[in-house]
């Protein structure tokens, strides 16, 4: 039985979607759990930059019950999908707890079904299984698409207005420490779910705006070391980017966005040997064109959220700084909607990185 | 004078080489190599005036490049013994594996034993370098292929009646090639062609065959001028007539 | 008149421009020309005319005109003109037919099949005026972890490389103007294998030196020498057949560059006979190493063939720091017509299947990859890029700077521009600086337009563009070879 939408295109749909954005993030510096209402209401303050065709958010510290379980958010276009990925997932791991996302009913006609299901294990190589699970499900089962695959985080998107999005998962009901959020404005309508913003691969979610003249080199790339590419966004494209960089090149996160946004070879000169081999080793991976990105991040458990534009600066990107919250936003407007007395708002210079580092919550 | 010894058992050729030219560079003049099974390159792209022994048995390409030093093997050697050589002595004192010598520049290589298949390939000559090559035993076919200037002997030392070689001095274009015992004609490539032996060739032939017994401490006796074939080239463009070289010619 | 003498241009000449004074029979280095006292008029040799236009260029009064001889064998669209003389030459001679130049056969172009993107609304292009592009090019393995302190390759100004031209089918002189130009554009020529000449060693940071079968003029000091090595196996223009200088090219200064004697025919085997096989190629790709400790990469350049994929992805696991693919429309100073016209495959097909088997097994960073073989222009370029190059090699484009009409008789040593000659005479007609200035003109000029067309898609760095298909549209060809270009249909 099929519930009428759409999850993810089949390999002969699959086709390459311009979009631009509105992108949001809000962390707590301190850890403390933030309320999923100010994400969405950083949206509502930038609604020109989206028309409707999709929104969503990626939450990080958000399932207290289960701080260390890994999660996976699934979205299933009918009761089939579920059964193979169910039979699937019990092969490979132990599930610890699993439940349909809660959602509000008359919000959408047509809507897929998502579960979540948390992993009882951990440990050494836990990451490698979880990631070559995601990649054999994206890839392998028709009516399944996961959406998010990290440690306590969680992802909720679809096709739809951010608020409206936001209303269907009651995202007011959540808690997380750390918040991105997204608007699309695609420039046509596919109707896919699981294509909407933010896109997360194990740890990382990535949301942005612009679109990458590159894209084409690093997603053959990166489809060269294993990542499956279903949806041929760019943002799709950057979560694997980051993922690869970090988790199996080992860089440091100013070192991957190095990689993605260099410095001009003038400037580089032959003075740093560092910043030459990064550039020449990673070639594919230089993104160029116009973006700008918010990024959620586990690394080692620690939370961190980056901000990043391309070196050009072709895409906005202002953030801000309040006691206890920092806010990336394409528009200052998303920002003073929830903090209209913010202490410190500024614009980055272009291709420099703004990372915060969330502390370790204490509950 | 003091020998520097190396001992190469369980070095790569990487490492072999480093210690080679530190040792080079370092001023030693007399290097001895032990426990050597494989490791190519020796004193590839090596300059200057450097004995080196080499005790067992090296990797290809010995010498490949190499510009000056003295080699000497007590064994046998791979294939490529003195690729490309410019100058220097390479005295192997068992046998050698295919092209030796190819493109050999200038310099000399003596081979005590038995030589493999295409020895002195594309041998070159210019000016006063002209590469020698002299063995002592039995050679491979395709002797002398395409050979452009130089010197290649085969003694047979252990050998009566006539070469077994084929194909000898195929697109032979400079250079000489002696050959002790008799050659079938049928046994020469294209573009080759037997000669008689000039005085300067006499000369020059009981020259390395001295020298050739002396750093081999074997006996020339039995060895005499009379008893070489000479092969060169039947001319300096053996391939001219191949093509057509203008579409259109003066009537 | 033999049949095969029925000219096929004919030299018409304005006798009331005409002022008699000779320059064009000086200048006519295939005879075609001369000066009739009885008559009082130049006369030509219609048949000895190659369309040079020499002595059009030189006329000071413009009086000369070159045209196809209108005489018109009865038309034949199977056996064309072209090929009655073809048989009518072999028949006369019993020999092959050598040619120059890559092939002048009508086969299709890729390149004239593929179009580039241009960014409208969804993304913005980049205005090269304004705004930084970059060009630079690293050439060789980018495997090597950042942390490591092994060399790198090299950095080059732009994608662009000069392609082997051996002194022996060049002249000193156009080798120079190479050099020069290299130098001034920071990029690289190479030298092919007829040796490095002394007063090209001071270029050395902008040369490669060819190491190739007939090891001519190749030694420590000249691996040293340059930038990088290149071994040579084969050749766009004649892959699987071996090189051949006539020995009435092998002048005094050649012989002593090739270390042959002089008259003798400069023999370059079609194999290397220390390579019989693919891991001899690694035995020789670390032999070079050995020999420059390391400091250089080592390239190797191969005709493109059917089995192209394949052998490049041996060529990466050699050891070797780049694959120089020719494709079958390359050029060459000699090559037996057949071969040339008949072997092979097109550069960017090769480019194509190479760059993704170099991806699929996980080696397209150890190597670069370089593609030459029929680049005319700047769009060919960034196509050639686009399908995954690093960097392009041009060769007959930068002699054709240089004032190369394409007559296509360099075999004949007789280039009356002074290009493909060792004639003394000859050779003093080509002024290095002017030849210089020209090629780096040339260069500069598709950097230029490069920079446009990276700013139309929105890249501000070659980068970008590199094995970025997304950015190539195909028009009028089939799927199947849309399939392995990787490039989706115009209007997908």
């Amino acid at each position: 039985m099929s519930w009428g939408a759409r999850v993810k295109p089949r390999p002969e749909e699959r086709s390459r979607v311009p979009d631009a954005c509105a992108i949001a993030a809000v962390a707590s510096l301190s850890g403390n759990l933030v309320p999923g209402s100010g994400i969405v209401e950083m949206l509502k303050a930038m609604g020109p930059r989206y028309n409707g065709l999709g929104g969503g958010f990626a939450a990080y510290d958000v399932y207290p019950d289960f701080p260390d379980n890994f999660v996976l958010h699934v979205m299933f276009e009918d009761e089939g999908s579920r059964r193979e990925f169910e039979r699937r997932l019990g092969e490979k791991f132990r599930v610890a707890f699993s439940e349909e996302v809660p959602t509000r009913s008359g919000v959408f006609e047509e809507h897929p079904i998502t579960w979540r299901y948390f992993l009882g294990e951990g440990g050494e190589g836990f990451e490698e299984r979880v990631f070559r699970f995601v990649m054999a499900v994206d890839e392998g089962i028709d009516g399944a698409y996961v959406v998010s695959s990290g440690r306590n985080m969680a992802v909720f998107k679809g096709v739809g207005r951010p608020d409206k999005v936001a209303e269907f998962y009651k995202v007011e009901s959540y808690k997380a420490a750390m918040w991105l959020g997204h608007g699309r404005y695609p420039t046509n309508s596919p109707g896919w779910w699981g294509g909407a913003h933010p896109f997360n691969i194990l740890g990382l979610s990535v949301v942005h705006n612009g679109e990458i003249s590159s894209y084409g080199i690093s997603k053959r790339y990166l489809a060269s070391k294993g990542y499956k590419f279903i949806f041929l966004t760019d943002s799709e494209m950057l979560s694997y980017a980051f993922d690869y960089l970090l988790r199996v090149e080992k860089l440091s996160v100013d070192e991957a966005c190095k990689v993605l946004s260099p410095r001009f070879w003038k400037e580089i000169g032959n003075g740093n040997e560092f910043l030459k081999r990064l550039r020449i080793r990673y070639q594919e991976l230089h993104v160029n064109g116009p973006f700008s990105i918010a990024v959620g991040m586990r690394i080692n458990g620690d939370l961190y959220m980056l901000s990043l534009t391309d070196r050009l600066k072709l895409r906005p990107l202002v953030v801000g700084m309040s006691d206890d919250l920092f806010m990336a936003s394409s528009e200052e407007c998303g920002i003073r909607a929830i903090e209209p007395n913010v202490k410190k708002i500024w614009r980055p210079r272009a291709g420099e990185p703004v990372l915060v580092k969330v502390k370790r919550s204490e509950n | 004078m003091t020998v520097f010894e190396i001992d190469c058992r369980g070095l790569n050729f990487k490492a072999v080489n480093r210690e080679i030219k530190k040792a080079a560079e370092r001023g030693e003049k007399h290097l001895r190599l032990l426990n050597v099974n494989g490791q190519r390159y020796i004193c590839g792209g090596l300059k200057g005036e450097v004995k080196v022994e080499i005790h067992g048995f090296p990797g290809n390409d010995l010498g490949i490049f190499m510009d000056g030093p003295m080699v000497e093997v007590y064994g046998n050697a791979g294939d490529g013994v003195g690729n490309t050589m410019n100058s220097g002595h390479i005295i192997v004192h068992g046998d050698v594996g295919d092209v030796v010598g190819y493109s050999m520049r200038g310099g000399r290589i003596y081979v005590r034993g038995n030589a493999g298949y295409r020895l002195g390939i594309h041998l070159k000559e210019y000016g006063e370098k002209k590469p020698i090559i002299v063995v002592g035993g039995e050679v491979g076919d395709f002797l002398g292929e395409y050979m452009a200037g130089g010197v290649v002997v085969v003694l047979r030392l252990e050998s009566d009646g006539a070469i077994e070689s084929r194909f000898i001095a195929a697109g032979i274009h400079g250079g000489r090639i002696f050959v002790r015992g008799r050659i079938d004609e049928n046994r020469l490539g294209f573009g080759a062609a037997v000669s008689d032996l000039s005085e300067e060739d006499y000369g020059l032939l009981e020259e390395l065959v001295r020298d050739f017994c002396r750093v081999m401490k074997c006996s020339s006796r039995g060895v005499s001028s009379e008893e070489f074939v000479k092969i060169i080239p039947v001319s300096k463009r053996p391939f001219e007539k191949l093509y057509h070289q203008t579409s259109i010619k003066v009537p | 008149m033999k049949i095969e003498k029925i000219p096929e241009f004919k030299v018409l000449i304005d006798e009331s421009k005409c002022i008699r004074c000779k320059i064009c029979v000086n200048e006519c280095s295939f005879g075609a020309l001369r000066y009739d006292k009885k008559k009082n008029k130049i006369v030509s040799k219609d048949w000895l005319c190659v369309a040079c236009l020499r002595c059009v260029a030189k006329c000071p009064t413009g009086a000369i005109t070159i045209t196809r001889n209108p005489i018109s064998l009865s038309p034949h669209d199977y056996w064309t003109e072209r090929v009655r003389r073809d048989i009518w030459i072999r028949a006369e001679t019993g020999s092959p037919r050598l040619v120059s130049m890559g092939t002048n056969l009508n086969y299709p172009s890729i390149f004239d099949h593929l179009l580039l993107d241009a960014c409208q609304v969804t993304n913005p292009p980049i205005d090269p005026l304004r705004e930084p592009i970059e060009l630079e090019t690293y050439l060789g393995d980018r495997s090597i972890s950042v942390h490591s302190e092994d060399p790198l390759g090299l950095m080059i100004e732009v994608p662009i490389i000069f392609g082997a031209m051996s002194y022996g089918s060049i002249s000193l002189e156009a080798q120079k103007a190479l050099a020069k130009a290299a130098k001034e554009l920071g990029t690289l020529m190479n030298v092919g294998e007829g040796g490095l000449h002394p007063d090209l060693y001071p270029y050395g940071d902008n040369i490669i030196v060819q190491v190739a079968s007939g090891r001519f003029g190749v030694h420590r000091d000249y691996l040293n020498a340059a930038a990088a090595v290149e071994i040579k196996i084969g050749q766009g223009a004649k892959p699987g057949i071996g090189g051949h200088l006539p020995g009435e090219k092998v002048t005094a200064e050649i012989s002593a560059m090739r270390m042959i004697p002089e008259g003798t025919d400069a023999l370059s085997p079609a194999p290397h006979h220390d390579i019989y096989s693919i891991e001899d190629l690694s035995q020789l790709v670390y032999a070079i190493k050995e020999a420059t400790d390391y400091s250089k990469p080592v390239f190797v350049k191969i005709a493109a063939v059917h089995n192209v994929a394949y052998i490049a992805s041996g060529i990466a696991r050699s050891g070797a720091d780049g694959i120089v693919i020719d494709g079958f429309r390359g050029g060459t100073g000699a090559a037996p017509q057949v071969i040339r016209d008949n072997l092979g495959i097109p550069i960017e097909i090769a480019i194509a299947v190479v760059d993704d088997k170099l991806r699929e097994e996980g080696l397209r960073e150890r190597v670069a990859l370089i593609a030459s073989g029929g680049i005319r222009n700047s769009g060919d370029v960034a196509k050639a890029i686009a399908l995954g190059a690093d960097a392009v090699a041009i060769s007959t484009a930068a002699l054709v700077a240089m004032g190369c009409t394409l007559c296509q008789h360099c075999y004949t040593g007789k280039c009356p521009w002074g290009i493909a000659t060792q004639d003394p005479k000859l050779r003093a007609r080509l002024n290095v600086d002017e030849a210089a200035r020209r090629v780096v003109n040339l260069v500069k000029a598709w950097s230029t337009e490069l920079k446009e067309i990276l700013g139309a898609l929105g890249l501000s760095s070659i980068e970008g563009l590199r094995g970025n298909r997304e950015k190539l549209r195909g028009i009028g060809l089939d799927e199947l070879t849309l399939k392995m270009l990787g490039v989706k249909p115009a209007g997908r």
